[in-house]
């Protein structure tokens, strides 16, 4: 039975993974494992939903609303980027348990949160391999895009060094 | 460029190829020009060879690059270098180097070649097999009407220009193509990037070595070139006996023309010249320029129009006959005219003047033109896609750069010494050429199957496939001491291969290896070892399985009297008697199983009656134990105990005890009774798609011994059984009987229909709620789970009334998300079977054509748009369970946005149900 206790919600989710989210190759079935260990909560405008340096078990899909990654904080504090509707962060801790944040997320307005936490998402992983073929699929994304960019780095920093030189 | 025509490949290829096109006719019209005003006509045979010659060393070079270069660089990299070398000719011109116009005559020839060549090779990355069909004739009219164009400008523009200076002009054409082909580049970079690399540290000999070799060991290849050749020399020789018809036909209409002639021409004449001559200087390029004018005009018509449509209809390997089978019947005519059993003399008037051979051959060569142009070369082009892409490029500098030079060679040494010593002769040959045309193109099907087919399954080398099956043999003394190292090591994996390694090393040192681990063991392990020394079933292990027994321990026992029961020991029955009392009914049913097949018949009741009392006794794990010894012996007698064990039981599949499932389907394959086959049907709509395979394999003998029950199994409600009915068909591959075969052809009709009705209801769905998110996720998830599958399903039938290995890579291949592949399958598909419903069924596969498919499905179901309440209440009819909760929950959410009753009403469902119903359909 779904954490929610309630078959409209989880089909609300897995339309929504299925709609909106890096999951939309997933088939239904594979989706409802997902949407079955989903927590769904609220978020109030300007609260935190993760801190930097707490203990990271969940990642994150936003269902509602956007969030600012916050690095620092008081006066240090620099907003990083904005995650906008339908995107997820705190993925990285599938890679490593209680790996600490290195930013905050906070709500920019109210926003709903659908969270995973590590053992559920693994455990549902290894009973439908498609979920973890979708995240190496997103992983493979994310390396070729940084790759692209180092590459790109690293002529700009040729260029430089070669004006430099002349 | 806009964004618009970049997402359409055919419509900036066409543009690409109109430009490509113009530049090369106005390069043929410039070299010839100037090689024929400072040269002797006398040269051009030597030229014609010294062209095959010089494109030969060109390809010969550029074989090793288009491979291994992203091929829209290298268009860019021709196109730039071909301009360069146009702006040093015309700088070799300017300083009146007498030598250049030879050069460019050869150079203009092989440019055209090259560039062409390059071209196709990248519009056979961009577009698939299947769309090719319609698209490569399109495209290649752009280039016809380039041709046309460029043909009617350079009259008025030579008036204007010097023939020299064209030169420039024919670069700016070049020069206009450059950001075409870099907009190609760039919209479609992924399908055009290099599919190997230039090796480092290979000479160029090795290299080329290599090529030649990846070329002839691709049988599809070796067909082509071999159908290339000969098509190219039939063509050469049907130009020449053309021409030479042409000018017999018009030197006999002499007075004719005489009687027409302009006054030069009478002033010419009296003034002594050679009439003939003048005549033939005239009337030639006029009647040929009237004719090339046409006859492009109705390629591009046909092209445009019929092209495409003939091409699909005929499929890839049909469509080649087109050429071979006009050219035996143009040289079949021709010899028959030749003989004199036509008659003596043809239409009268110009041009043909009462020559009857000269109106076969004219009709002839201006059908064969506008084939060639508008079937033949585009389909042609069409099996280069089913080549795998790394050796593409490398297959078509093969056909076009070595087998097409060496096709005009040989054309013209057959003209040479043939012709001259008998017509009759020649054209026999000819003709018999052109049967062995035929022939080839007719079993061109066969490589080019199998060539999609490698293409398909990936195609492992037989070096990694022969790597991937070796075996370590452990017999060194170096190895046998790794492996006694490893043996205690904690990972179970490495200690699994230790293990099996040292007891397939067969020595003696191995085996006391084994020995002594076996002893220093806990029970676990004990079994562990033992169940993978009984795999190998050797006698010699018996002294460790016997140690076993003497453990005691139940875990220890089970294994080893099974282990003992594969041996050939005289001593079985001795070692295991005592234990089938034991307390353990486990061990019990162990020690039946392993004794049933020695014991006598009354021994045997003794057993059944054992089993019967396990059972009654309802100890732990007694069905278990029973169901262990029925999936092991196979005896009908047991079919007793098998009822028993089914009692309470409706079917297998009502067993909650999920881990009982492979042992049901064990039992159940050891009886060939049709009950048993029904509950293993039925077990197919409940199991893991893991179990399945082994379901498969248990009916394989049940269902064969059963038609009715198979048939029946093939309309079966359940997708799933159906599916697995089929699936197993296949599995037995024997030859179906004519009830089955029926049933079979029933079933494909039937899938298609269902498929159709179902994407009628997505287009109805999708059409009245375009914006609604569930309804679209409905839709995802019909052609997901149900479309998707039975596309592979219909395949299996398919593969059943047209049994061939070639279709296995289809079923999973023909939903791939990448459009060359699926246009692959496609084109194995409609190779291979021959069904009246296949058109409908390839137009399902291929979802481009949404407009044609509804069309179809209302045709098929004779529908009015049948309305939305009437889709929901069809779909939630359907067996798959998240096709019924999608529907339910978008007329659950439609309700409570309209307020309206009558979508749950269709489904007979009453609001306060919902929940409920959706319930009982994600958490059964």
């Amino acid at each position: 039975m779904p954490k929610t206790g309630d078959v409209l919600r989880l089909m609300e989710n897995v339309i929504f993974l299925k709609k909106y989210t890096l999951f939309a190759g997933l088939n239904t079935e594979d989706l409802r494992s997902l949407a079955v260990i989903a927590d769904e909560i609220e978020v109030p405008d300007k609260a935190f939903a993760v801190k930097e340096g707490d203990a990271g078990d969940s990642m994150f899909i936003i269902k509602r609303g956007e969030l600012k990654i916050i690095k620092g904080s008081g006066d240090a504090a620099v907003e990083l980027a904005v995650i906008p509707k339908n995107s997820y962060f705190g993925e990285m801790v599938l890679f490593e348990e209680g790996q600490l944040r290195s930013a905050s997320a906070v709500a920019s307005g109210p926003c709903t949160l659908l969270i995973f936490q590590r053992d559920e998402l693994i455990q549902a992983m290894r009973e439908h391999p498609s979920i973890a073929f979708e995240f190496i699929k997103m992983f493979g994304q994310r390396l070729a895009k940084t790759n692209d960019q180092l590459r790109e780095a690293n002529k700009r920093l040729l260029n430089l060094t070669r004006e430099k030189a002349s | 460029m806009g964004k618009a025509l970049s997402k359409n490949p055919a419509a900036l290829l066409f543009v690409l190829l109109f430009i490509l096109f113009a530049s090369v006719i106005l390069g043929d019209n410039i070299s010839d020009s100037l090689f024929l005003t400072h040269f002797d006509p006398s040269a051009l045979p030597w030229m014609f060879m010294i062209n095959a010659a010089f494109l030969f060393v060109i390809s010969l070079n550029f074989i090793t690059l288009i491979d291994r270069l992203d091929r829209g660089s290298l268009m860019k990299g021709v196109l730039i270098i071909h301009l360069l070398v146009l702006l040093i000719i015309r700088f070799l011109v300017e300083i009146k180097f007498k030598y250049v116009f030879p050069f460019l005559y050869s150079y203009a020839y092989s440019a055209k070649m090259i560039v062409f060549l390059t071209f196709w090779t990248m519009a056979n990355d961009i577009i698939s097999a299947r769309e090719a069909k319609t698209s490569f004739p399109r495209i290649a009219s752009g280039g016809v009407l380039g041709g046309i164009l460029i043909s009617f400008s350079v009259v008025v523009i030579i008036k204007k220009i010097p023939t020299e200076d064209l030169i420039l002009v024919w670069g700016g054409l070049i020069l206009m193509a450059l950001p075409l082909v870099h907009v190609v580049h760039r919209s479609y970079l992924p399908y055009l990037k290099s599919a190997t690399h230039i090796p480092s540290g290979k000479s160029r000999l090795a290299q080329r070595l290599e090529d030649f070799s990846l070329i002839r060991n691709e049988a599809l290849l070796r067909n082509m070139a071999v159908i290339y050749f000969l098509t190219f020399l039939l063509l050469f020789a049907h130009d020449y006996i053309f021409l030479s018809t042409l000018k017999e036909t018009f030197i006999s209409a002499k007075s004719y023309f005489l009687s027409k002639a302009d006054s030069g021409t009478i002033f010419s004449a009296i003034s002594g010249q050679d009439t003939t001559k003048l005549i033939l200087k005239k009337e030639i390029p006029t009647f040929l320029g009237l004719f090339k004018g046409i006859g492009n005009s109705i390629t591009t018509l046909l092209q445009l129009t019929l092209a495409g449509f003939v091409l699909k209809r005929m499929g890839t390997v049909r469509s080649t006959l087109v050429m071979p089978v006009l050219f035996f019947l143009t040289y079949s005519l021709i010899l028959l005219s030749l003989l004199g059993y036509l008659p003596s003399s043809g239409p009268a008037g110009y041009p043909f003047f009462g020559n009857l051979l000269f109106f076969i051959v004219l009709s002839s060569i201006a059908l064969r033109i506008a084939v060639f142009d508008s079937i033949y070369s585009p389909n042609f082009q069409i099996f280069f896609s089913a080549l795998k892409k790394e050796i593409r490029g490398r297959g078509k500098i093969f056909i076009e750069g070595i087998v097409k030079p060496f096709a005009i060679l040989s054309a013209g040494l057959i003209i040479v010494m043939l012709f001259k010593r008998s017509y009759v002769l020649s054209v026999s040959i000819l003709l018999g050429i052109s049967a062995l045309l035929l022939y080839l193109c007719f079993s061109i099907r066969k490589s080019y199957s199998e060539s999609i087919s490698r293409t398909l399954s990936g195609g492992k080398t037989d070096r990694l496939q022969r790597l991937m099956s070796s075996k370590l043999e452990g017999e060194s003394p170096e190895v046998l001491d790794i492996l006694e190292d490893v043996i205690d090591d904690p990972d179970p994996e490495v200690w699994d291969f230790a293990v099996t390694s040292l007891a397939r090393t067969g020595s003696e040192k191995g085996f006391e290896i084994l020995s002594a681990k076996f002893d220093r063991s806990g029970d676990s392990d004990k079994a562990r070892m033992v169940i993978l020394l009984s795999e190998l079933k050797e006698n010699r292990f018996f002294p460790i399985f016997a140690k076993g027994i003497e453990t005691g321990s139940v875990a220890v026992l089970g294994p080893c009297i099974m282990a003992i029961h594969l041996l050939d020991v005289y001593d079985k029955e001795k070692r295991l008697l005592p234990l089938l009392n034991h307390p353990e009914v486990a061990i019990q049913v162990r020690v039946i199983v392993a004794l049933w097949t020695l014991a006598e018949p009354i021994r045997q009741k003794d057993f059944v009656r054992q089993l019967e009392s396990i059972l009654k006794s309802g100890k732990m794990g007694a069905r278990e134990a029973v169901l262990f010894a029925l999936s092991e012996i196979t005896d009908e007698r047991l079919w007793v105990i098998m009822k028993q064990t089914l009692s309470g039981l409706t079917c297998a599949i009502k067993d909650t005890d999920a881990s009982l499932h492979p042992l049901w389907i064990r039992a159940l394959a050891g009886f060939e009774k049709e009950e048993a086959g029904t509950h293993l049907l039925r077990l197919a709509e409940v199991l893991h798609v893991r179990h399945l395979s082994i379901v498969e394999s248990a009916l394989l003998t049940n269902l064969l011994h059963h038609e009715k029950l198979l048939i029946s199994a093939l309309s079966d409600p359940a997708d799933s059984v159906r599916r697995l009915a089929v699936r197993v068909l296949l599995k037995a591959k024997s030859q179906l009987t004519v009830n089955l075969r029926q049933a079979v052809a029933d079933s494909v009709e039937n899938e298609i229909k269902r498929l159709y009705k179902l994407s009628l209801f997505c287009a109805v769905l999708n059409a009245r709620h375009p914006e609604d998110e569930v309804v679209e996720v409905l839709i995802g998830t019909i052609r997901e789970n149900v479309i998707k599958r039975h596309l592979g399903h219909i395949v299996n039938l398919f593969s059943l009334l047209h049994p061939t290995e070639i279709l296995s890579a289809v079923p999973d291949k023909i939903t791939s998300e990448s459009r060359h592949i699926r246009s692959n399958a496609l084109e194995l598909l409609e190779n291979n079977v021959t069904h009246r419903h296949l058109k409908h069924f390839l137009l399902l596969c291929e979802d481009s054509d949404h407009e044609t498919l509804q069309g179809i499905s209302k045709s098929v179901w004779n529908f009015s748009v049948p309305d939305i309440y009437f889709t929901l209440s069809a779909l939630f009819g359907e067996t798959d369970k998240w096709v019924r909760a999608l529907t339910l929950f978008t007329a659950h959410r439609l309700e409570e946005r309209t307020g309206r009753q009558e979508y749950l009403s269709a489904l007979n469902i009453a609001k306060p149900e919902v929940v409920s119903v959706l319930e009982g359909l994600l958490y059964a």
